[in-house]
C-alpha cells in the first residue's frame, strides 16, 4: 500500500512554528513557576528550566526525526509499540522502578531519567486505534471488528493506568477513545450503550475513593473548605482574577509562592494567567487552536485512511488534554492530575507530544496537492 | 482507502472539531469570567492572602530620673518561634522543647500542630534556655530578637513608672501617659509572603519617623527608695492596708518620689493584682481630717477674721452644734489659733470657722485645688469631692472645718500644703522633666506652672510658724521634727466612713502627716498617709516618723543647708540615744516628749537632753540665768526652747534621771 510516488512535499509550516511558540511559553512559564520551587527543593533556581530545556531539544530532535519518518512505518511497527508501551506499565509494578509519587506509581526511574508510560501509551495507542480502524473501515459498525479491537486493547492499557492509580490518564484515554469510534465510524446506538456502561464504572471509581470524591466535591464547592481540598482551585482563582486582562508581569505571579500547589505542572496556565493574563490565555488557546486545527485539516488531506486516523489520534489527543486541562484549573471539570501540553513541566509528556507533531508533519507533506488530487495507492 | 471515498467520515470529523471549538469557547469564556469580570475581585481577595502588615517594633524609650539614672530600659532578648509546616517529628521535637523550656509538653506540641505558618513557643527567653534549645537541633525553630522591658530599680518608683507589655505596649503610668514618645516608630513594612508565611518582598518602610524618645522624670531614684523604705518599714510596723509618701519640690511642683504600699515588682507585673498597680497617691482619695485645718487657718489669716493670737472658747472639750456634740481629744479651754492647729482642736477649728464662714471656706478648699484635678500628667487621676456648701447641714458645714465630709487625694493634699510652703502658688504637679531625643537634645521640656495664687506670701508665712508648733515637744507630731532643719506640718487622723453602716468608724482611720522642710525656706513638702493603721492610729505617731526620717535623709541627700547650727554640746550620739528612747517609748501619748528642736539665734536655745554641765555652759555663753531643779538630762525648760529672749534672762530648766 506505500506508494512511493508518493511526493515529498514541504511539511505544514504552520504547525512548526505553533508548536515552537508553544514550547517557547512553556519554557518561560516553568522557569517562572519553578524557580522558587526549584530554589526550596533543589538549591538550583533552574533545576527544572535546565531539565525542561533538555527534554525540549531531545523532544525537538525526536520530532524532527519522525517529521521525516514515514508514517506509514507505525503501521508495520504497531504491535511493537504497543507490546512496549504494555512492557512499561508493567514495569511500574517491579518495586524498584515504579517511583512511587503521592501515592501513585506513575514513573519508571532509569537513572536520573524517570519517563511517563501513560504518555507513551497515548501514542501507541493512537497508532493502533488508526491502524485498527483504517482496516475495519468497512466493518466498523459490527462489534466484532469495529467496535471490540481498539475498545479491549485501550481497556487492558487503561485498566493498567487505573492500577497506577492515574484515572485521570485514564479518563482522558477514555474520552479519546470515544471520539475516535465516533469518528471512525462506530455503529452511534453501540457507541451510546458504551457510554451506558462506561458511567456507572467512572461514578463508583470517583465515589469509592475518599480522595477523588473530595477532588469531585472541591470542584462543585469550592468556597466551602477553602483551607482544604478546595485550597488549589481556590488558588488558581486568585491567580485567573490577579492576573486580569494583561497579567502581574513575567515572573511576578505570587500564587506560585506554594499557594499554587503543583504551579509548574497541571496548574502551570494559573500562573501564566496570573502573570501575562488574559491575553496570555487567549495567546494560547489560540496557538493550541491553529495545532488542532492544522492537524484536523491533514487528516483530512491525508493520502490514506491510516493517515487520517492517526493525525486525527493526534490531533484529538491534543485537543482533549487541552480542553480538560484548562477546564481544571478554571474548575469548569473537576480535578485531575493532567498536564498541558508543550507546556507543563514533564519530560515524557513533552517528548511524546513532540514526536506527535512530527508525525502530524510527515503526514502533511504526504498531502500538500490537496485532498482532491491525492495518488491513489 | 482514502478518506474521499467516506463522506461520512468527513462529516464526522467536523462535529468534533466543531465540538472542540465549542469547548475552547467555553474555556475562552471562563477565562474572560474569571480574569475580567471578577478580575479584581479576585485580585483583591489574593492580596489579602499575600500581603502582610510587618512591624518591627523599634525599641521602646528610656526613663531616666531627674539624675539620668534609669528607671526603665529596653534590652534585646531572644524569643523563641517555630514554623510549624517545617518542623518534623513533632512529638520528638515537642518532647525535647518542653523539658528544655520548662513547658507543658502538649502545649508545645499544640503550638507545633498550629495549622498557620508562624507560632510563638516562648517569648523572651534567657541565654541559658537560648543555647538548650540551639543544642537541641531542631529544624523550624526559630530566634526572633525582641526587646524587653526592664525596671532596674524594681520596686522602688514602680507605681509612678508603671510598666510596659510584652509587645511593647504602656499599660500603666508613665509608661501609658507616655506611651506614643516611648512607643517610638512602629516600623511598618507591607510585605510579601509565601503560603508558609515566609517574607518575600518587602515594601520599605511606610512612615518613617524618629526613634522612640527618652523621658526625664522629675523623680529622684535615691529619694524614691528612701521613701519606699520609710513607708513600708511605717506600713509593716503599723500593719496599715495601704501606705502613701510623697516627696515633692513646693517651689516648682516636681514630683520627687511618690512611693506607694502595697508594692510591686514592674519586671513581673503579671504576678500581682490589680489593685497593687494602683498609684494611690493619685487614685485613692479620704477624707483629710485635721489636715484640713491648715487650709481653715490659711482662710482665715488671709480674710483677716483671725490672727495667730487670737485667743479662742474651745468649750472644755464639748461643743454642741444643734444636736450635735463635737468632742476633742482632750479638753481645753481658752487657746490661741496657734495652739488650736498646734493641738489639733476640732472645737477650735469650729470657732475658727465661724468666723471665716462656711462658703468663705469653700471658697478657699476650692483655691487650694480641692474638688479639681492637680493636672499631674498621670493616667487616672481622681478629683475628689467637695460638695457645695448651699446643700449643707449645720453640722455637715462644721465637720468640714477639720476635714470631714470632704474627700482628697494625697496628691491634692501635697499640692496644698505646697502652695503654703512656697508664699501662696498652687502648681501643677509633673512627672516628666523633659522628652529628649535619642541624642539628648530635648524635644519638649516641662517648666513649672503655677495654676493661681491661693493666699498672700505673708499668710502663708504666718501659717508655717504656725504649723511648726505642730511638731514642737507639745503639739500633735513631735516625731516629725527633723535634727537641723525646722519643719512645718500637719496631722491627721481621719475616721473613715464605715461602707455598711453610713456612719465614721471607730476602728479604721486614715492616719496622715503634711509639711514641709525647712520651714524657713522650705526645699520638700512631704505627705504621709497610711490606710487602716493598726493600734495607735494619730497621724502624729504613725505617719510622721516617715516624715521626719524622709525628710532628714533627703535634706542631706540633696545638700539642703541646715536651718541653724545643731548645739555644739549636743553630741551626735547623745541625740541618737535620745531618739532611740523616745521610739522605745511604750505610749507616746504618755511620755514625756523630748523634741531635737535646734536654735535660732537670738531665741532661747534647747536644751533638753543636755547634761546640767552642758547647760551651765550654754547658759554662759548667753549670759543667762539658770535655776536648776532635779538631777539628770533636761527635760523641761522654761521659756521654751526658740522663745525670744527676754530681758532678765532667767531660765529655769527641769532635769530627771534618763529612763
Amino acid at each position: 500500500m506505500v506508494s512511493k510516488k508518493t511526493a515529498n512535499y514541504s511539511y505544514d509550516p504552520v504547525i512548526l512554528i505553533a508548536v515552537l511558540l508553544l514550547i517557547g511559553i512553556g519554557l518561560i512559564a516553568v522557569f517562572s513557576a519553578s524557580s522558587i520551587l526549584a530554589e526550596e527543593r533543589y538549591g538550583d533556581h533552574y533545576y527544572y528550566l535546565k531539565r525542561q530545556g533538555v527534554f525540549c531539544l531531545f523532544g525537538l530532535f525526536l520530532m524532527m526525526l519522525a517529521k521525516n519518518i514515514n508514517y506509514l512505518l507505525y503501521r508495520r511497527l504497531v504491535y511493537f509499540f504497543l507490546g512496549l508501551s504494555l512492557i512499561l506499565l508493567i514495569l511500574l509494578f517491579v518495586p524498584d522502578l515504579g517511583v512511587k509519587v503521592a501515592g501513585a506509581q506513575r514513573w519508571l526511574r532509569f537513572g536520573f531519567i524517570s519517563i511517563q508510560p501513560s504518555e507513551a501509551v497515548k501514542l501507541s495507542l493512537a497508532i493502533f486505534v488508526a491502524y485498527s480502524m483504517s482496516k475495519n473501515v468497512e466493518r466498523m459498525g459490527t462489534i466484532f471488528h469495529g467496535l471490540l479491537p481498539p475498545l479491549l486493547v485501550a481497556a487492558i492499557f487503561m485498566i493498567l493506568i487505573l492500577l497506577q492509580p492515574d484515572l485521570g490518564t485514564a479518563v482522558i484515554i477514555g474520552i479519546w477513545m470515544l471520539i475516535l469510534l465516533f469518528i471512525g465510524g462506530v455503529n452511534l446506538g453501540q457507541l451510546l450503550v458504551l457510554l451506558g456502561l462506561l458511567t456507572p464504572i467512572a461514578f463508583y471509581l470517583i465515589s469509592h475513593t475518599a480522595y477523588r470524591l473530595h477532588r469531585w466535591w472541591a470542584f462543585l464547592n469550592p468556597w466551602q473548605d477553602p483551607q482544604g481540598f478546595g485550597f488549589q482551585i481556590i488558588h488558581s482563582f486568585l491567580a485567573f482574577g490577579s492576573g486580569g486582562f494583561s497579567g502581574v508581569g513575567l515572573g511576578n505571579s505570587k500564587q506560585k509562592l506554594f499557594y499554587l500547589p503543583e504551579p509548574h505542572t497541571d496548574f502551570i496556565l494559573s500562573i501564566i494567567a496570573e502573570e501575562i493574563g488574559f491575553i496570555g490565555v487567549s495567546i494560547l488557546l489560540i496557538l493550541f487552536s491553529f495545532v488542532i486545527i492544522r492537524g484536523i485539516k491533514i487528516a483530512l488531506h491525508a493520502p490514506e485512511l491510516f493517515g487520517t486516523y492517526l493525525a486525527l489520534g493526534i490531533s484529538c489527543m491534543l485537543a482533549v488534554q487541552v480542553t480538560v486541562n484548562m477546564g481544571v484549573v478554571m474548575a469548569i471539570l473537576p480535578t485531575k492530575g493532567l498536564t498541558l501540553p508543550f507546556i507543563s513541566y514533564g519530560g515524557s509528556s513533552l517528548v511524546i507530544n513532540l514526536i506527535g507533531m512530527g508525525i502530524l508533519m510527515n503526514i502533511s507533506k504526504k498531502s500538500l496537492d490537496g485532498p482532491g488530487e491525492l495518488k491513489r495507492t | 482507502m482514502k478518506i474521499k471515498d467516506k463522506k461520512w467520515i468527513r462529516i464526522r470529523i467536523y462535529i468534533t472539531g466543531i465540538c472542540f471549538f465549542l469547548a475552547f469557547c467555553v474555556i475562552f469564556l471562563r477565562a474572560y469570567q474569571l480574569q475580567i469580570l471578577e478580575g479584581s475581585q479576585l485580585s483583591s481577595l489574593a492580596k489579602r492572602g499575600y500581603t502582610g502588615k510587618l512591624t518591627l517594633i523599634s525599641q521602646r524609650g528610656t526613663i531616666f530620673d531627674r539624675n539620668g539614672k534609669e528607671l526603665a530600659l529596653s534590652i534585646q532578648v531572644d524569643s523563641l518561634c517555630c514554623y510549624p509546616k517545617e518542623v518534623k517529628n513533632k512529638t520528638t521535637a515537642a518532647t525535647r522543647l518542653a523539658s528544655a523550656l520548662n513547658l507543658d509538653k502538649r502545649d508545645v506540641l499544640k503550638k507545633l500542630h498550629s495549622s498557620r505558618s508562624f507560632a510563638w513557643i516562648k517569648r523572651k527567653v534567657t541565654p541559658e534556655e537560648i543555647n538548650k534549645v540551639r543544642g537541641l537541633n531542631i529544624t523550624g525553630i526559630d530566634f526572633i530578637k525582641e526587646s524587653r522591658r526592664y525596671y532596674p530599680c524594681m520596686e522602688t518608683g514602680a507605681h509612678v513608672i508603671g510598666f510596659a507589655s510584652q509587645d511593647n505596649k504602656g499599660l500603666e503610668g508613665i509608661e501609658l501617659e507616655y506611651n506614643r514618645y516611648l512607643e517610638g516608630q512602629e516600623k511598618r513594612f507591607s510585605r510579601i509572603h509565601d503560603a508558609l508565611g515566609r517574607s518575600l518582598i518587602f515594601n520599605g518602610p511606610r512612615i518613617e519617623r524618629q526613634d522612640p524618645f527618652n523621658l526625664i522624670l522629675t523623680l529622684d531614684k535615691d529619694i524614691s527608695y528612701k521613701a519606699r523604705k520609710a513607708l513600708m518599714k511605717a506600713v509593716r510596723r503599723s500593719r496599715a492596708r495601704s501606705g502613701v509618701c510623697i516627696v515633692m519640690r513646693p517651689q516648682t511642683g516636681e514630683i520627687l518620689a511618690m512611693a506607694v504600699a502595697p508594692e510591686f515588682n514592674p519586671n513581673i507585673f503579671w504576678k500581682y493584682q490589680p489593685y497593687e498597680w494602683r498609684n494611690r497617691a493619685i487614685t485613692d482619695c479620704f477624707e483629710p481630717g485635721s489636715t484640713q485645718k491648715t487650709f481653715l487657718l490659711a482662710g482665715a489669716l488671709e480674710e483677716g477674721v483671725v490672727s495667730p493670737e487670737t485667743v479662742l472658747n474651745c468649750e472644755k472639750g464639748k461643743y454642741a452644734i444643734g444636736s450635735f456634740i463635737i468632742h476633742d481629744s482632750r479638753p481645753y479651754g481658752m487657746l490661741k489659733v496657734s495652739e488650736i492647729i498646734k493641738f489639733s482642736s476640732n472645737i477650735g477649728a469650729i470657732k475658727i470657722g465661724q468666723r471665716l464662714g462656711a462658703e468663705r471656706f469653700n471658697y478657699y478648699l476650692k483655691r487650694f485645688g480641692f474638688g479639681e484635678q492637680t493636672g499631674i500628667d498621670f493616667p487616672g487621676e481622681r478629683k475628689g469631692i467637695l460638695r457645695p456648701i448651699r446643700n449643707m447641714s449645720l453640722v455637715g458645714k462644721s465637720t468640714l472645718y477639720f476635714g470631714q465630709g470632704i474627700s482628697v487625694s494625697p496628691l491634692q493634699l501635697a499640692m496644698a500644703f505646697g502652695a503654703i510652703a512656697n508664699g501662696g502658688h498652687l502648681m501643677r504637679p509633673y512627672i516628666v522633666k523633659s522628652i529628649v531625643d535619642q541624642k539628648g537634645k530635648a524635644i519638649r521640656n516641662f517648666y513649672p506652672s503655677i495654676r493661681r495664687d491661693v493666699i498672700s506670701p505673708e499668710t502663708a508665712e504666718r501659717v508655717r510658724r504656725v504649723l511648726e508648733g505642730v511638731v514642737r515637744k507639745d503639739g500633735t507630731a513631735p516625731e516629725a521634727a527633723i535634727k537641723k532643719y525646722s519643719v512645718a506640718g500637719k496631722t491627721g487622723t481621719a475616721q473613715k466612713v464605715d461602707p455598711i453602716k453610713k456612719t465614721y468608724s471607730n476602728k479604721k482611720f486614715v492616719a496622715i502627716f503634711g509639711g514641709f522642710t525647712p520651714s524657713d525656706s522650705p526645699a520638700l513638702v512631704i505627705l504621709v498617709a497610711l490606710d487602716e493603721p493598726k493600734g495607735i492610729p494619730y497621724g502624729g505617731v504613725v505617719a510622721a516618723p516617715v516624715f521626719s526620717d524622709v525628710g532628714y535623709w533627703t535634706l542631706n541627700h540633696l545638700n539642703i543647708a541646715p536651718s541653724f547650727q545643731p548645739e555644739t554640746s549636743l553630741s551626735a550620739s547623745k541625740a541618737r540615744t535620745l531618739r532611740k528612747n523616745r521610739h522605745d517609748a511604750s505610749h507616746p501619748g504618755k511620755e514625756k516628749i523630748i523634741a531635737l528642736r535646734p536654735d535660732f539665734p537670738g531665741s532661747m536655745p534647747n536644751l533638753i537632753g543636755l547634761g546640767v554641765r552642758d547647760v551651765l555652759k550654754k547658759a554662759k555663753q548667753l549670759g543667762l540665768r539658770v535655776v536648776i531643779k532635779g538631777s539628770g538630762m533636761v527635760v523641761k525648760q522654761v521659756p521654751e526652747a526658740g522663745a525670744p529672749l527676754t530681758k532678765d534672762r532667767s531660765l529655769t530648766v527641769i532635769f530627771r534621771p534618763p529612763v
